[in-house]
């Protein structure tokens, strides 16, 4: 039997110690919370313009609710509307000219979705 | 010949399995970007480049988990900086020197700051080495969280962190691989040893000689003596 | 190569343009991105495939040179209009695609096109013959001012006026219209309610201290739950895709289209004295369907009724009742070029309606926002059903916001009349907001066509948050459209 004589790395316990080991970990982990915290900012500030534009809509009716009126109904130019034109809601007139109705595109059978 | 371990199979079959998928994952990305083939070769490439992609991905995150003492060592050889690694870019680790030193040309460029002879002593890596390395870390991270947010929700990024995502995976990409090709290949050719440790089809060995020649501190501080039994 | 760099897609806000100093006061967001359009190809109303003869087709298209194939575009259609695999120059098929606009605004790389009819509405303002008018939707004035420099949200209604003025329209406010929607729409609702879960043949109903008679009967072709019909991407999309919907849709048109019928009849013949056919009517939507809708050949009514009353000679060639469409962006650049600035000055706080078509109510107004057309629907037909005002106007419980789906109950305390008609004290009116086509529409509808919906009324919006995030918006970066969860994490808006 022969023997060889040959060099290993010593174990990792060896050559790390503990400091380095916290050191790297260190690192590590402050790189991850820095990447996650920003991605998942993003990705939940992702519709805000959204909800922006919605507030900006809400105030306007807030401004005019106050100045003009709250609900369809009680804006004065509709039944004015009404009374020189329109006579009523699903009147003929208004079938007429406010009113549609729609066909399939597809005679035969609907494209699947 | 006393012989030193420098790749365990561990490592090694990591490297390997890393390297093919670099390129196919280069080559895939940069043939559909570029617009280098047809429509319908493109989406096969690019599905070529996410199974890839899986795969780099899978085997980095299995090799800190499954054998965390050489991912560990890897990263504490790479971020750590001493003296004699910065000392190391004042030549170039004295490669210039070595490989045009012999001819008559270099005798107008012997005074400038990166032409001298020497090297200080390195560790197991040296100081580029420890530069690709971080380079290839920083670039798999980089790759692999914009890659796969690309992939699975574009949607939910917003259009200015997609673009952004997308212009750092392409670009870094190519500037990493252009690194590692016009400088770790070459310099690892030349530096046969080393070549052979990696891909031999035994043990991934090199001479204690020439570990003691390049690695001065590494075999010093960090090597230990074994008697293995045939 | 492809040119990915979406930096060179902005504008510079305000230059050449006057402006009172305000801007740059102001916290400038990211400007918002430019959107490229064309003018309308020759062959674009010939029709083929889902698209009839007049009717635009391909008013949104994707440019291959800048197309990366990063697939954002195919993840947000709702119609699963989008061809080509990762990687690949995507393309839009046509004969799906319901022209909501989507895929353009939620593009990272500004690589979607819009049609666009700037050029025909200048030249039409600057015929002395043609009285413009403009039908402003809500969301507009929400978002115009972004194209000039200013953060989102910010309220543009006096200006925008006086800026249109300016530019020569006489304005239709489309909240007026949505007024007149909402009487159409929430009388037809009641309509039905009374039909189906009453049995009642006929009906009467006070409003503005005059009794309306109604005959029900041909309401039997008309069944509950009743769905919204202003958002054209909806219609077309339950056309091609839940065409045994149809007879749940409302029968009224949108307030767009509304607005163009009564600006061509009721308008130029009492409010503003004009001869109605030189009016020339412009939409002026946060909306990319709306170009289409506006070219619907069925959608021609005031040229009919006028020539059948007389108003106008027997021989007048067709026009349609709304002529073009312009959308936020394409205003702004209307305003660009005239060198207007419709952000001047600071007096939001106080409107002073002129004309007739300037007065809006706050139901109206909120349809640009999802659940805002439920909403007002509820206020008026709680007024009428109750005989008495809501103690709240505000019904917060149907406001999508960013909730793909939203059901809600609103008991409303019938008036003696109606106790009488129905037998009950109190009608639970159970309704449900679809905000955004996409991942949300399926269930919903599928139950009403099988006869098992719980829903009496029903709110579709194609687009995820209403209107004020349509096809037509101005593009801002920093944000996408997708409302939903991204699986496994539960990471909600």
């Amino acid at each position: 039997m022969s023997e060889k004589k040959m060099y290993v790395e010593k174990p990792a316990s060896v050559i790390i110690s503990r400091r380095t080991f916290l050191k790297i970990v260190g690192i590590g982990i402050a790189a991850l919370a820095i990447g996650t915290y920003k991605l998942t900012d993003i990705i939940a500030q992702r519709n805000k313009y959204i909800k922006i534009r919605q507030a900006g809509q809400y105030k306007d009716d807030q401004i005019v609710r106050n100045q003009i009126a709250p609900a369809s109904h009680l804006n004065r130019m509709i039944p004015k509307f009404y009374r020189e034109f329109g006579e009523q809601p699903l009147s003929e007139i208004t079938e007429e000219l406010l009113h549609t109705h729609y066909e399939p595109r597809i005679k035969t059978f609907p494209l699947e979705v | 010949m006393t012989e030193v371990l420098r790749h365990p199979a561990s490592s090694r079959i990591v490297h390997i399995v890393h390297m093919v998928c670099w390129y196919v994952l280069f080559v895939t990305g940069i043939i559909t970007y570029f617009n280098l083939a047809s429509d319908a070769t493109k989406a096969w490439l690019m599905e070529l480049h996410i199974y890839f992609a899986a795969v780099l991905t899978f085997i980095t995150i299995a090799y800190v988990v499954v054998t965390p003492d050489r991912a560990f060592l890897f990263l504490k050889e790479i971020l750590h900086w001493d003296k004699d690694t910065i000392a190391w870019w004042k030549n170039f680790g004295g490669y210039p020197y070595k490989f045009f030193g012999k001819y008559k040309f270099y005798k107008y460029f012997e005074n400038l700051w990166f032409a001298k002879p020497g090297c200080p002593p390195q560790t197991k890596y040296n100081a580029g080495q420890k530069l690709l390395g971080l380079s290839v870390v920083a670039s798999l991270l980089i790759l692999g969280v914009t890659g796969w947010c690309l992939y699975f929700f574009p949607q939910a990024l917003g259009k200015y962190w997609a673009a952004t995502f997308f212009n750092w995976h392409v670009w870094v990409s190519i500037v990493v691989t252009l690194f590692v090709t016009c400088c770790h290949i070459p310099l690892v050719i030349i530096n046969w040893p080393d070549f052979v440790s990696m891909f031999r089809l035994g043990s991934g060995t090199v001479p204690l000689e020439w570990a003691k020649h390049h690695n001065p501190k590494w075999v010093e501080k960090e090597l230990v003596e074994i008697t293995e039994k045939e | 190569m492809v040119s990915t760099n979406s930096k060179n897609n902005k504008y510079v806000a305000t230059k050449d343009i006057p402006n009172d100093g305000i801007v740059s006061k102001q916290v400038k967001g990211m400007s918002v991105t430019k959107v490229n359009t064309f003018k309308e190809p020759p062959d674009a109303r010939s029709g083929g495939g889902t698209f009839r003869k007049g009717e635009l087709k391909g008013i949104i298209r994707i440019n291959p040179k800048r197309c990366v194939g990063c697939d954002t575009c195919t993840k947000v259609c709702p119609s699963n209009a989008i061809a080509g695999e990762l990687g690949v120059t995507h393309r839009i098929e046509l004969d799906r695609c319901i022209n909501c606009g989507q895929c353009l605004i939620n593009c990272p790389f500004g690589a979607i096109e819009q049609m666009s009819f700037v050029d025909e509405v200048l030249s039409k303002l600057n015929d002395k013959n043609k009285t413009v008018v403009a039908i402003i939707a809500p969301a507009v004035r929400v978002a115009l001012a972004e194209e000039f420099g200013y953060p989102p949200g910010t309220l543009t209604v006096n200006r925008m006026y006086r800026a249109l003025k300016e530019a020569g329209f006489k304005i239709y406010d489309n909240n007026f219209a949505a007024d007149q929607t909402i009487l159409e729409e929430g009388t037809e609702l009641i309509a039905r309610i009374a039909y189906w879960l009453f049995g009642l043949k006929e009906l009467e109903i006070e409003v503005w201290g005059t009794k309306a008679k109604f005959n029900l009967e041909h309401f039997e072709h008309k069944p509950l739950p009743q769905f919204t019909s202003c958002c054209p991407a909806w219609i077309r999309y339950v056309e091609l895709y839940y065409p045994r919907l149809i007879p749940h849709l409302s029968s009224c048109k949108s307030p767009q289209q509304m607005a163009g019928a009564t600006a061509k009849t009721y308008g130029a013949l009492k409010v503003w004295n004009v001869k109605p056919e030189n009016v020339y009517t412009v939409g002026i939507m946060p909306c990319t369907a709306k170009i289409f809708e506006a070219s619907r050949p069925e959608m021609c009514n005031a040229w009919k009724w006028l020539k059948e009353n007389g108003h106008i000679p027997e021989n007048t060639p067709k026009f349609p009742d709304v002529d073009a469409v312009l959308t936020t962006r394409d205003l702004a650049e209307l305003f660009r070029r005239l060198k207007i600035n419709p952000v001047m000055g600071d007096d939001e706080e106080v409107r002073r309606p002129q004309e007739d078509f300037e007065y809006y109510s706050g139901g109206a107004t909120i349809f640009g926002t999802s659940g805002g057309v439920m909403e007002a629907a509820i206020r008026t037909a709680y007024c009428v059903l109750a005989g008495k005002e809501p103690e709240s106007w505000d019904f917060v419980e149907v406001r999508g916001y960013t909730k793909g789906v939203v059901k809600a109950t609103i008991p409303i305390p019938l008036s003696s009349e109606f106790r009488k008609l129905t037998g009950a004290d109190v009608f639970d009116l159970k309704v449900c907001v679809v905000n955004g086509i996409k991942n949300h529409i399926d269930a919903v509808v599928e139950d009403a066509i099988a006869g098992r919906s719980e829903f009496h009324f029903i709110e579709v919006m194609c687009c995820p948050g209403g209107c004020v995030n349509g096809g037509g918006q101005p593009v801002n970066p920093m944000g996408t459209s997708w409302i939903d969860p991204i699986l496994p994490l539960p990471l909600k808006a």
